[in-house]
C-alpha cells in the first residue's frame, strides 16, 4: 500500500470531514496505513495512550467476522465505526472512524470514566463536548465510511492488480533477455517463479528419466524437500495424470482427493495444486507443479500468469537444447571435415578402410564394425576389415553382405543404409560405398541393442560417401597406363606357368604393401605395383617395362641382393623383402644386406609385429574357415628377447608380468618368490634393456614386437 | 533433430594412431606427442579403449596405449565365385 498513500490520504481526509470523525486505515498486523485525519482532543488523547500495534490487534481480533461497517464500542464505551477493507479477496484492512456517542449514554459513560479512569480528568471534559448521535445520524455515518471502504477498495484493488501484472511483465521481459543470452537455466527460472508469487507455498520440476519414470529434480517451498528425487509413472495421481493428459491442470479442494497420496505420504497436504507439462517435439519431457498449502488458490489472474510462465520455461528448455545440438552439430561438421581431409590427402585404400572402421565404432560405440571391399571389380574377391567380430562372424557376416553387394542376386541400386540383423541376431546398419555409380563397398555398423540408429544416420552415410570419394581417388591415382595393363599380364602369365614362384610373388606384394604402410614415410606406390616382378628376369622385363623408375627399383635391389650399396631406398626395401623371403623367412638372412642399418631394424621390428597383427584367411580349402596365421611362437619370442637382451628365463618371466601391468606384490605372489627378489629381478631387466623406468621397458619391449604370453 | 557427442579430440587420437600404427605410449608421452591437455586426454583414451580401437596395458601413470589394427581377411569362397 505504501506507494497509493497520497491519494488514499486525500480521499480519506475528506471523508473525514464528510462525517466529522477522525479516521485512519490498519492493516491486519496493526499498522497504521495512513495519517489520522481530522484529529481532535479527543482522538489525539486516544491515539497517545492507545495508538500502538499491539493495542489495534487486540481492538481488532475480534472483528475478524465483520463483513461491512459496523459500529463498535471503544473500553470506555465510546462509539467507533470499523470498516473491513478487502483488496482482491486477498488483504484486509480496516477502516477506524470515531469518536461519537449515542443520544442520552453521556452521563453514563461519564460516571463509567469518572470510576474506571480517574487519571484521565480531561477526558471528561472532552465528552461533555461530543456530539450525541440519533440512530439515523449513525447510519448516515457508517454509510459514508462504507463509500469511503468502497472507493479505497477499488483503488488499492487496481493498484494491486497493475503492481502484478507489471511484476509478470517484468518476469517474461526478464526471461527471454536471459533465454536470448542464454543465462539462465530452467532451475533458476523455477527459484525465480517461487519468490514471484506469494500465494504459491510449493514449486517443483519432474523430468524423465531413462526408465520412463518422472523424477522430481527441484523443488522449492518450506518442508518440502522430501518430495526431491521421488519417482512417479504415467497416470500416477495428480502428476502422472497431467503426464498422461499432456494438458495445463488446475485443481482445487484436493486436501480429500485420493490422488494427492504422493504429496500426503510426505507430509504435504495442498489445497490448490498445478500441473503444467512441458514438451520436447511432440514428447512430454517434464512436469511442473506447484500449489498452496494454506489457503485455496482462487485467482484466476494467477492462473494465467503460471501458464504463460510455464511456456516461457519451455522454450527455455526447447532453447537450450536447440542451442545444444546446433553445437553438436557444428562439432560434427568440423570433426567430418577433419576425417574427410585426412581421408582424401591418404594413397591408401587400406588406410581409408581403417579410418571407416574406426571412426564408425567411436561414433555409435556399438559391438562391431566391418567393410566389405571389393579391390577389383572384375574379381571375386573381397577383402574385410573388422573389428570387434569373431574370424567366424567376419566370414558369415561378410560373405552374406558379399552376396547382397556383389552377386547376381544383389540388391539392385543400392544407395540407402539397411538396417538388418545378423546371423547371431545383432543389429546392423549397413552403408553402401558408392559413388559415381559404382559400389565398392558395404560400411556395417553394428548396433548396441535399444540403441536408437537415427542420429547417427545422416553423419555415417556422409562418412560412407566420402569414404567411397576416397577409394575413388585412390584407385584413380593407381589407374593403369600401358606399363600397368603389362605388369597385370606379367603377374597373370606368372601365375599359369610358374604356381610356385607366382606365390612368392604375391608374398612380396603383400610384404612390401605392409612394410611401407609401417614406414608411413612416403608414397611407395611404384614399388608397390612392381615388387612382386622381381621374380622375373631384369633383362626379360626391359623388353616389355618402359618406366625407367620401375627398372631403376629392380635392378636396384638385384645390385643389394650382390651386396652392392644402393642410394634406392624402395630398391632397398625390395631386397630385404625379397632376401627375407626366398631364404626360408629367417631374419638372420637380412643381416648381410649393405642397406640402410635404420631400415634394417625397422624391418626386423615390422617382422616381429607382423607376425602378432595380421590374419589372413582364405577360403580356397573345403572348410571356409583356415587361419594362414603367421603368428609366431611365443617361444621363439622369449629366446629372441633372451639372445637379444640376455635377459634370463626367470627375468623373462618376470617381465612377462610386468607387461600385463601386475606391481611387485602381485609378480611375488604368483611366481611363489619375495617381493624382494622381484625387485631385483626388475631392476636387472632395467639395466639390461638400458632404462629408467617400468614404463619405458613395456614400451621398448613392445616395439621389439614382444607380447606377453 | 537428434544429434550425438563426438568429440574432435577422439578422432584426432584415433588418426594419431592411424598414421602411428607401431606407437606405444603412456597417457603423459600421448599429451606430450599431441599438444594437448592430459586430463581431456584420458578421459578420451578410456573412450578409445572401450570401443577396442586402442589396448592399454598396465595400469595407473604408467599404463601404455597401443593401436589394435582391425582384422584384415580376403573373402573368396567358391560360392562367392559363381555367385559373383
Amino acid at each position: 500500500m505504501r506507494g497509493h498513500v497520497s491519494f488514499l490520504q486525500d480521499i480519506q481526509d475528506a471523508y473525514s470531514y464528510l462525517v466529522n470523525l477522525a479516521v485512519v486505515i490498519i492493516d491486519e498486523d496493526g499498522n497504521e496505513c495512513t495519517a489520522v485525519s481530522n484529529h481532535n482532543s479527543l482522538s489525539r488523547l486516544f491515539h497517545d495512550k492507545w495508538g500502538s500495534k499491539t493495542n489495534y490487534i487486540e481492538f481488532l481480533s475480534p472483528l475478524k467476522g465483520i463483513r461491512q461497517p459496523s459500529v463498535i464500542d471503544n473500553r470506555m464505551g465510546l462509539k467507533t465505526i470499523v470498516s473491513p477493507l478487502r483488496v482482491n479477496q486477498e488483504r484486509t484492512y480496516y477502516i477506524v472512524a470515531g469518536y461519537f456517542i449515542e443520544k442520552s449514554t453521556r452521563s453514563f459513560i461519564q460516571e463509567y470514566i469518572t470510576k474506571k479512569f480517574p487519571e484521565l480528568e480531561e477526558l471528561l471534559g472532552y465528552i461533555e463536548d461530543m456530539p450525541e448521535l440519533t440512530a439515523d445520524e449513525i447510519t448516515n455515518k457508517c454509510q459514508a465510511i462504507g463509500k469511503l471502504t468502497a472507493v479505497a477498495s477499488t483503488y488499492l484493488g487496481v493498484e494491486e492488480t497493475k503492481k502484478v501484472e507489471d511484476e509478470n511483465v517484468a518476469f517474461v521481459h526478464r526471461n527471454l533477455e536471459a533465454i536470448r543470452v542464454d543465462s539462465k537455466d530452467a532451475f533458476s527460472l523455477l527459484e525465480e517463479m517461487y519468490n514471484l508469487h506469494q500465494n504459491l507455498d510449493f514449486i517443483g520440476l519432474a523430468v524423465e528419466k531413462e526408465n520412463g519414470e518422472y523424477n522430481i529434480e527441484a523443488i522449492h517451498g518450506q518442508n518440502t524437500n522430501q518430495l526431491k528425487g521421488l519417482s512417479f509413472l504415467m497416470g500416477e495421481g495428480f502428476l502422472g495424470q497431467t503426464l498422461a493428459s499432456e494438458q495445463f491442470q488446475f485443481w482445487q479442494n484436493v486436501d480429500l482427493d485420493p490422488r494427492v497420496n504422493f504429496f500426503k505420504r510426505h507430509c504435504i497436504s495442498p489445497k490448490s495444486l498445478f500441473c503444467v507439462p512441458f514438451f520436447k517435439d511432440e514428447h512430454v519431457i517434464g512436469i511442473l507443479f506447484g500449489g498452496s498449502i494454506l489457503q485455496e488458490i482462487n485467482d484466476q489472474r494467477f492462473i494465467e500468469q503460471i501458464k504463460v510462465q510455464s511456456s516461457l520455461l519451455n522454450a527455455m528448455v526447447t532453447t537450450k537444447q536447440l542451442r545444444e545440438n546446433l553445437h553438436n552439430h557444428l562439432m560434427e561438421l568440423s570433426t567430418f571435415n577433419e576425417v574427410f581431409r585426412v581421408m582424401t590427402t591418404v594413397k591408401d585404400i587400406k588406410r581409408v578402410l581403417y579410418i571407416l572402421v574406426d571412426i564408425s565404432i567411436n561414433i555409435i560405440r556399438g559391438p562391431f564394425a566391418s567393410i566389405v571391399f571389393k579391390p577389383e571389380m572384375t574379381q571375386s574377391k573381397v577383402d574385410i576389415v573388422s573389428r570387434g567380430l569373431n574370424s567366424k562372424e567376419i566370414n558369415d557376416y561378410g560373405y552374406e553382405v558379399a552376396l547382397r553387394a556383389f552377386s547376381k542376386n544383389k540388391v539392385e541400386n543400392w544407395d540407402e543404409p539397411l538396417q538388418q540383423t545378423t546371423s547371431w541376431g545383432a543389429d546392423v546398419i549397413e552403408f553402401p560405398l558408392r559413388y559415381n555409380g559404382e559400389l565398392y563397398g558395404v560400411m556395417c555398423v553394428g548396433l548396441s541393442p535399444k540403441d536408437n540408429p537415427k542420429k547417427y544416420k545422416p553423419f555415417l552415410s556422409s562418412l560412407a560417401i566420402a569414404g567411397s570419394i576416397s577409394i575413388f581417388l585412390c584407385q584413380k591415382d593407381e589407374e593403369t597406363g600401358t606399363d600397368d595393363y603389362i605388369i597385370t599380364l606379367l603377374y597373370e602369365a606368372l601365375q599359369q606357368q610358374n604356381k610356385e614362384t607366382y606365390a612368392l610373388a604375391e608374398k612380396i606384394r603383400t610384404h612390401v604393401e605392409d612394410f611401407c604402410y609401417y614406414l608411413n614415410d612416403r608414397n611407395y606406390s611404384t614399388l608397390k605395383k612392381i615388387s612382386g616382378l622381381i621374380c622375373y628376369e631384369v633383362a626379360f622385363l626391359k623388353t616389355y617395362v618402359s618406366d625407367p623408375k620401375q627398372l631403376s627399383i629392380l635392378e636396384g635391389c638385384l645390385s643389394v641382393l650382390e651386396k652392392h650399396e644402393s642410394s634406392n631406398r624402395e630398391s632397398e626395401i625390395l631386397a630385404l623383402v625379397y632376401c627375407y623371403l626366398s631364404q626360408e623367412e629367417k631374419l638372420d638372412a637380412v643381416s648381410s644386406l649393405p642397406v640402410d642399418r635404420d631400415l634394417k631394424n625397422q624391418f626386423i621390428s615390422y617382422i616381429h609385429q607382423q607376425s602378432m597383427i595380421e590374419t589372413v584367411i582364405s577360403f580356397d580349402e573345403e572348410r571356409p574357415l583356415a587361419t594362414r596365421s603367421q603368428i609366431s611362437d611365443e617361444t621363439d619370442q622369449a629366446q629372441t628377447l633372451k639372445k637379444k637382451l640376455g635377459l634370463s628365463s626367470r627375468e623373462i618371466e618376470v617381465l612377462n608380468h610386468v607387461l600385463k601391468g601386475f606391481n611387485n606384490r602381485e609378480i611375488a605372489s604368483k611366481l611363489f618368490i619375495s617381493e624382494h627378489t622381484v625387485k631385483n629381478h626388475v631392476t636387472r631387466i632395467l639395466q639390461k634393456l638400458g632404462v629408467s623406468d617400468r614404463a619405458q621397458a613395456i614400451a621398448m619391449i613392445y616395439q621389439l614386437g614382444y607380447s606377453p604370453k | 533433430m537428434v544429434s550425438f557427442h563426438l568429440h574432435p579430440l577422439q578422432v584426432e587420437c584415433t588418426l594419431f594412431f592411424q598414421d602411428n600404427p607401431y606407437t606405444y605410449e603412456t597417457l603423459k608421452g600421448l599429451a606430450m606427442r599431441l599438444g594437448r591437455n592430459a586430463e581431456d586426454l584420458a578421459a578420451v583414451l578410456d573412450q578409445l579403449v572401450s570401443t577396442m580401437v586402442l589396448e592399454m596395458n598396465g595400469t595407473g601413470d604408467s599404463a601404455i596405449y597401443r593401436y589394435i589394427q582391425p582384422v584384415t581377411i580376403d573373402l573368396q569362397k567358391e560360392e562367392l565365385c559363381e555367385d559373383m
